[in-house]
């Protein structure tokens, strides 16, 4: 990929209060810039997720209400109002749980860690990489500020072809920053490295040995111990294949312990955490920062990206701002007069009324727009130009989406109706610059999209004809 | 009331277990060789896949489109399609269901125009309706009488379509690799090789993620590259820990590096370390190994070392991998397969030496010796540490440890009362499982509690309700204690004059004798020393010596409150020496850190390398202090439960002197005092696991602190899990009703609901003065739309209505509206409620429910298998329960009915090609 220069600055800036060591950063730049020029662009899929849903009426106000942050970015997108998940539903449960295992899969939960098929990202992945991605990349990259948790669907959103998550959750900027551009490489003596080097040998052959065509197990056994042995790969390329001095030199500093509640210490019994709006979007920005540095030093491909589980239960307080003009003054707890759980955000959209001014989901809405316009931004920016001239935002598939076309859990045709997505050009196979009403189902838009990028596997039941969805093809 | 469904064993999951038997299937092959499936006796073949046809299509249909509106509960046009009888009878508007007769049918009139469902839901598929039309053009034929909506709506009891073999096989479920869990890591690390890395492990491994209930589903354990450097760092670790020859003279007797005697010893350290024999191409790659460790000048130690690395990231050790090749119809497993699960269900680690030895010799294919391998496993103790997983995770009490409530309504919740009510749901467990051996249900109403005086007093329990223990001389709190290889126990319970007894109970008593009584000060919190003094044996405690050298491990416990940080020497808190360099152990305190001196034939007369804890580790408050060294010389230092020490203690102890005495408090000199105060002291003549140390600092010790037994028959409204914090915080602060009842309904009940209704209003309403959270949900159960649904589950909580947000007791709530603890459950599966006019009547009938305990069948069976349960387990889960009733439905004989059940013994195949 013959990749323009990046502006270290500009990056740097961006990175907040990262401290990466600028040997580290050069480094990993110039040898992205010194890439051997490739003909096209690599192909990349990313679901971009955030919580609770912008119910159906709102989206049609378009970029006058809560969409208004999507605006300057509005070129680069097409965003689908309209769409039906409804083949999601799961009776019992509601959208937090189904809408969520729906979003990018249009398929219902099939527990609560595991999706009733595979995200698109994955499919795309396997299509364009059957063989696996090189093993300096990481394969699938999961990323997000959340805090909810009890069920993997609220937040991870890569699902392999079994509905299991693809990979591991980074949730703090150390995690992703460790996944990413982390070392294990060996400083030990060349003696002590050779006998390593033999243990992992024996280690790579047992693994291959029960991937291989003699291996006693099933082939669902056999795929899982694949993972296994490609995390191994990976892990060898990591310890052995990296130049010593070059380990040496590169020792990034590691940004900082995050200052947010993480793991069991973030969802309190599902009551929900007090959090400000400056500490929710420091985080989330340097996470942001992070992923999208990945995906510009072309370290991954697919993977999945969250701002807010679904079904999240924060307690948010804070002055909101945006354009220069104070849109609203957040604290949940108190507008709501309750505390626990009945004092989150996620209660007004329980509370949502089309005949009244919602001012608080409108504001919370607005302001998930605006992260999620901060991650695309880092994206389209003149360093993020690739070969083709145009940028990694243009030439990327960005899917986004969200559980709930409402929130009120009392009408499931209507909560999974309408859920909003918005997708890029994917290097110009889609239509960008307009508001769709596409009034089909997420499968169909799903299975478009692949049908466009030329995979041939589709998402849902095998037997179920598609129906194309052409309105959104370039 | 109990309904009798009478369904076809295969394919109903959960409904099953409701109690219809059509067919009895045998127990167990009387050869265990059987592996002919079993078919159902003398059931006519037309009527049963009839039956089955209803049970697998017919039943889920209705299941998913019509019972919502007319079901049992809910009968809209006063029509009820979940009967055989009052479907066929019709409803309002006439014969719903005519048999094979689909025109005069109003049931197929409605779906074929889709009228019905209304248009607010999906309308049936053409697939559906095909199989409608068929049915009732084949005469509308039902297998039972009525049919339980949970099992046909269920997501893991669906038909799915792998499952239709169900029809024909006994399908002992879907088989794939488990990844050991990080617990499960730990403890295979630790019964492998002698080494805890339970610390690092749960630092550096990714955490394992609840799915459907447990952490421990299969298809969760997914592998990331965290997983992959940690295993590598931990291989590390753990070899660095281990006394190599020691560990290798296990598998051959010399050293040599010759090819054959390599080969023995990785065959040996193979079979031991990854479960099972090796074949021949592993021992080939292990031996590339050792070559390249010989080529680089390493020694026989070195190629140990590099060999257990290699063997502890082996997918062999880390995955629990079994032959799923075959002709895929279902078989037995392997004697080392079967070891392997028995172990891992039993005790989350893996075979010891005696399991291996069964499966050598084949004996674990046959049932008689089968069983007693499963009776001796129940007897030790990682039975218990297993069991106490599983607590843990069906009621999350992880998530104990990350509640906030609001500090302005509840000033009183903290970490510390947190903690105190997970150990209290655990030692309850233990109690009632363990010790009592009662039935699993007898959790719902057990009449005893477990309590710190923190959580007594937010229970509002009085103390004088603690009883005492069964022999009426240890304390009631004892239960919870570790007593086998106990050597010495002094509790302080004397309450005065010169003389402190030693309680263990273990042979001649080692009292010890005050020589300066003047110098303490007795208290019902124990025994303060105030001014130098000798606490002594009258002459050696040769039997305490002699059974810790013939062991080779001991532990010193010591539940203390120092006077300050600064005494030393160190201080002896518990020594067995004859001076300031002469000991065989002293437990000490060196100003603000704890020392230990063990004497070895490989240390210094004076003990010498000592293990220490960090600097600031003393702190003026009672503080658990333990020391434990086992056979293998590994020692380590816990200071409250967490350990805070390790040191590698090599070394035989033949070199112990007899002539000690067995001391607190100064050394035989006198020269080096000790002051604080005294609760407890024991010394065991073997190494307490980190697990056992962790339950005696939550024991606490007699006199206050840690948890006593409560007898609470007489205490309203306590008694039982649902009556526990543990439990009562999962309605948050606001003490919701639906939250509880649906924990009630989901996790007791094993039952679920539908979605609400179009156009309800679902936000929480706020209780106020002159509204419960009662009058909240008898408004809701008022309204029709609402009542079918949260008829089943609001009225499970009312039980539970004087219980607020962490668990107190009230008469009124915090506006002053008066309480109530009376109610009406509805059964799943039942139409008929049952009154209660206490929360202990409603624990009453949720103990002696069938629900209740097939309920314990479902959730055990999930955790042993590590797998969500599949409707083609019905057949096994019916025997699985009916055996463990009628062993007493007690935990042991669940477990053991799982573990001699086909889920566990035989295995799902794939077809080779």
């Amino acid at each position: 990929m013959n990749h323009t220069p990046i502006d270290r600055r500009t990056l740097l800036k961006g990175l907040g209060t990262v401290t990466i060591g600028l040997p580290f950063l050069e480094e990993m730049l110039a040898a992205t810039a010194a890439a051997p020029p490739q003909a096209g662009v690599p192909m990349r899929a990313f679901n971009i997720f955030f919580g609770l849903g912008i119910p159906a009426p709102l989206q049609t106000e378009g970029f006058r209400g809560v969409l208004e942050p999507l605006q300057p970015l509005r070129d680069k997108l097409l965003i689908l109002r309209q769409v039906d998940q409804i083949r999601g539903d799961r009776p019992g449960v509601n959208a937090h749980y189904d809408g969520s295992a729906a979003a990018f899969t249009a398929e219902p939960p099939d527990g609560t860690a595991r999706t009733g098929g595979p995200t698109i990202d994955q499919v795309i992945r396997s299509a364009y990489y059957p063989d696996g991605l090189p093993a300096d990349m990481v394969p699938t990259l999961i990323a997000g500020t959340f805090f909810r948790r009890d069920r993997v669907t609220r937040h991870s959103k890569s699902f392999n072809r079994d509905g299991t998550v693809a990979a591991t959750m980074q949730e703090t900027p150390r995690d992703l920053f460790t996944r990413l551009f982390g070392s294990t490489a060996q400083l030990d003596d060349p003696r002590g490295q050779r006998l390593k080097r033999s243990v992992l040998d024996a280690v790579l052959e047992q693994s291959r040995f029960y991937t291989g065509s003699n291996s006693p197990l099933g082939a669902a056994s056999k795929a899982r111990l694949t993972d296994h042995l490609d995390r191994i790969r990976e892990y060898e390329q990591r310890a052995f294949g990296m130049d010593e001095e070059v380990v040496r030199r590169r020792q990034p500093a590691m940004p900082k312990p995050s200052l947010l509640p993480h793991g069991g210490e973030a969802d309190p019994g599902g009551e929900g955490i007090d959090i400000t709006l400056a500490e929710l979007t420091a985080e989330w920005r340097l996470m942001a920062d992070l992923y999208a540095l990945a995906i510009q030093t072309d370290r991954v491909r697919f993977g999945s990206l969250t701002f807010l589980a679904a079904g999240e239960r924060i307690r948010l307080k804070g002055q909101y701002e945006y354009g220069g003009r104070t849109l609203f003054h957040f604290d949940d707890a108190a507008q709501h007069n309750r505390s626990g759980a009945g004092g989150c955000s996620h209660e007004w959209w329980h509370k949502f009324n089309e005949s009244k001014p919602n001012e608080q989901l409108r504001a919370h809405a607005h302001m998930k727009m605006r992260e999620v316009a901060y991650f695309l931004a880092r994206l389209d920016g003149p360093e993020a130009r690739e070969a083709n001239g145009k940028t990694i935002l243009d030439n990327t598939l960005f899917t986004i989406s969200t559980e709930s076309g409402d929130g009120r859990h009392n009408d499931v045709k209507r909560e999974l109706s309408g859920v909003f997505h918005a997708i890029t050009s994917a290097n110009g196979r889609f239509k960008t610059g307009q508001i769709l009403d596409v009034r089909a189902e997420g499968l169909d838009v799903y299975n478009t999209m692949l049908a466009a990028l030329n995979v041939p596997d589709r998402l849902g039941p095998p037997d179920r004809p598609m129906k194309a969805v052409d309105a959104i093809r370039a | 009331m109990r309904l009798k469904y009478g369904l076809v064993a295969v394919g109903i999951g959960v409904g099953v277990l409701m109690g219809g038997v059509l067919f009895h299937a045998r127990w167990f092959p009387a050869n265990g060789a059987d592996e002919t499936p079993a078919r159902p006796a003398a059931a006519p073949g037309a009527a049963l896949a009839a039956a089955r046809h209803f049970d697998s299509h017919i039943a889920p249909l209705l299941a998913r489109h019509c019972w919502e509106c007319h079901g049992a509960k809910v009968r809209k046009g006063r029509l009820d399609l979940s009967r055989k009888e009052t479907a066929l009878a019709g409803g309002k508007s006439g014969k719903a269901i005519v048999p094979a007769n689909r025109a005069e049918s109003l049931l197929w009139q409605y779906v074929e125009t889709n009228e019905m469902p209304p248009k607010e839901r999906p309308p049936l598929s053409d697939r559906e309706k095909q199989l409608l039309r068929e049915w009732i053009d084949a005469g509308a034929i039902w297998s039972s009488g009525a049919a339980n909506p949970l099992a046909f709506t269920d997501e893991r009891i669906e038909p799915h379509q792998e499952f239709l073999v169900a029809d024909a096989v006994r399908d002992p479920g879907p088989i794939l690799l488990r990844r050991l869990t990080v617990s499960e890591y730990v403890e295979t690390v630790r019964s492998a090789v002698g080494v805890d890395v339970e610390r690092e492990a749960r630092r550096l491994l990714p955490p394992d993620l609840r799915a459907d209930g447990f952490s421990n589903t299969a298809y969760n354990l997914t592998i990331d590259l965290g997983n992959v450097e940690a295993y590598a760092q931990l291989a590390e670790i753990i070899v660095g820990r281990m006394d190599m020859r020691a560990f290798a003279s296990r598998f051959t007797d010399s050293q040599e590096l010759s090819d054959a005697n390599r080969r023995a010893l990785i065959a040996g350290m193979g079979k031991w370390l990854l479960r099972g024999p090796l074949q021949e191409q592993e021992i080939t790659t292990f031996l590339g190994v050792s070559s390249a460790v010989i080529q680089e000048g390493g020694d026989f130690t070195e190629v140990v070392r590099y060999l257990a690395q290699a063997m502890l990231q082996s997918p062999r050790f880390l995955y629990r991998i079994e032959d799923h090749r075959g002709d895929g119809r279902p078989r037995r497993v392997s004697d080392y397969e079967l070891a392997s699960r028995i172990s891992y269900i039993l005790w989350g680690g893996p075979p010891d030496q005696e399991l291996l030895r069964a499966a050598d010799a084949g004996e674990l294919s046959d049932q008689r010796r089968l069983q007693a391998q499963v009776e001796r496993m129940l007897r030790d103790p990682r039975a218990v540490e297993r069991s106490a997983q599983f607590i843990e995770e069906w009621l999350h009490l992880d998530q104990l440890a990350h509640l906030r409530p609001n500090p302005k309504r509840f000033p009183r919740w903290n970490e510390h009362l947190a903690a105190d009510m997970r150990a209290e749901t655990l030692a309850f467990f233990q109690y009632v499982v363990w010790e009592q051996k009662r039935p699993l249900a007898d959790l719902l109403n057990a009449q005893v509690a477990f309590a710190t005086p923190r959580l007594a007093e937010h229970y509002g329990l009085d103390r004088r309700l603690a009883v005492a223990g069964p022999n009426g001389r240890l304390p009631a709190r004892f239960t919870t204690r570790v007593t086998s290889d106990l050597q010495a126990l002094y509790t302080f319970a004397e309450g005065s004059g010169d003389t402190i007894r030693d309680l263990s109970g273990a042979g001649a008593a080692l009292d010890l004798k005050i020589a300066h009584p003047s110098a303490v000060r007795w208290s019902d919190n124990g025994l303060t020393v105030h001014a130098p003094t000798r606490i002594a044996t009258a002459g050696p405690p040769r039997r305490l010596t002699a059974a810790i050298r013939a062991a080779q491990a001991v532990t010193l416990e010591a539940w203390i409150t120092p006077a300050d940080t600064q005494q030393n020497g160190p201080a002896r808190l518990l020594t067995l020496s004859s001076g300031t360099s002469q000991r065989n152990f002293t437990l000490g305190q060196e100003g603000d850190k704890y020392e230990v001196r063990f004497r070895t034939r490989r240390t210094s007369a004076n003990g010498q390398p000592s293990v220490d804890s960090p600097r600031r580790a003393v702190e003026t408050r009672p503080t658990h202090v333990v020391y434990t060294r086992d056979a293998a010389g590994k020692a380590k230092l816990y200071i409250d439960g967490q350990e805070k020490g390790a040191r590698d203690i090599p070394g035989e102890l033949s070199n112990w002197d007899d002539r000690h005495l067995l001391m607190l408090a100064n050394e035989s000199t006198t020269d080096r005092p000790w002051r604080g105060v005294f609760h407890l002291v024991a010394v065991y003549s073997r190494a307490l696991t980190p697990a056992e140390v962790r339950r005696h600092h939550a024991a606490g010790w007699p006199q206050d602190q840690g948890l006593a037994r409560y007898d609470v028959s007489s205490v309203p409204g306590r008694g039982g899990l649902l009556t526990q914090g543990s439990v009562l915080t999962v309605g948050g602060d606001e003490a919701s009703m639906v939250a509880r009842g649906l924990f009630v309904l989901h996790d007791i009940l094993s039952s679920k609901v539908e979605d609400p209704p179009p156009c309800v209003d679902t936000t929480p309403v706020p209780t106020q003065p002159g509204l419960t959270q009662r009058s909240i949900a008898l408004t809701r159960l008022a309204d029709r739309a609402c009542a079918g649904c949260h008829g089943k589950f609001e009225p499970l909580a009312f039980g539970l209505e004087k219980f607020d947000g962490i668990g107190a007791y009230h008469d009124q709530d915090e506006h002053g509206n008066r309480l109530r603890d009376d109610g009406e459950i509805l059964f799943p599966g039942s139409d008929k409620p049952v009154a209660y006019r206490s929360s202990a009547e409603l624990m009453d009938l949720l103990a002696a429910s069938a629900r209740v305990r097939e309920t314990f069948t479902l959730k055990v069976t999930q955790f042993a298998l590590g797998r969500p349960l599949v409707k083609t387990d019905a057949p096994f889960l019916k025997e699985i329960h009916q055996a463990a009733q009628e062993g007493g439905g007690t935990y042991a004989s669940l477990i053991t009915a799982i573990v001699l059940s086909d889920l566990v013994r035989k295995t799902r195949t794939e077809k080779t090609p």
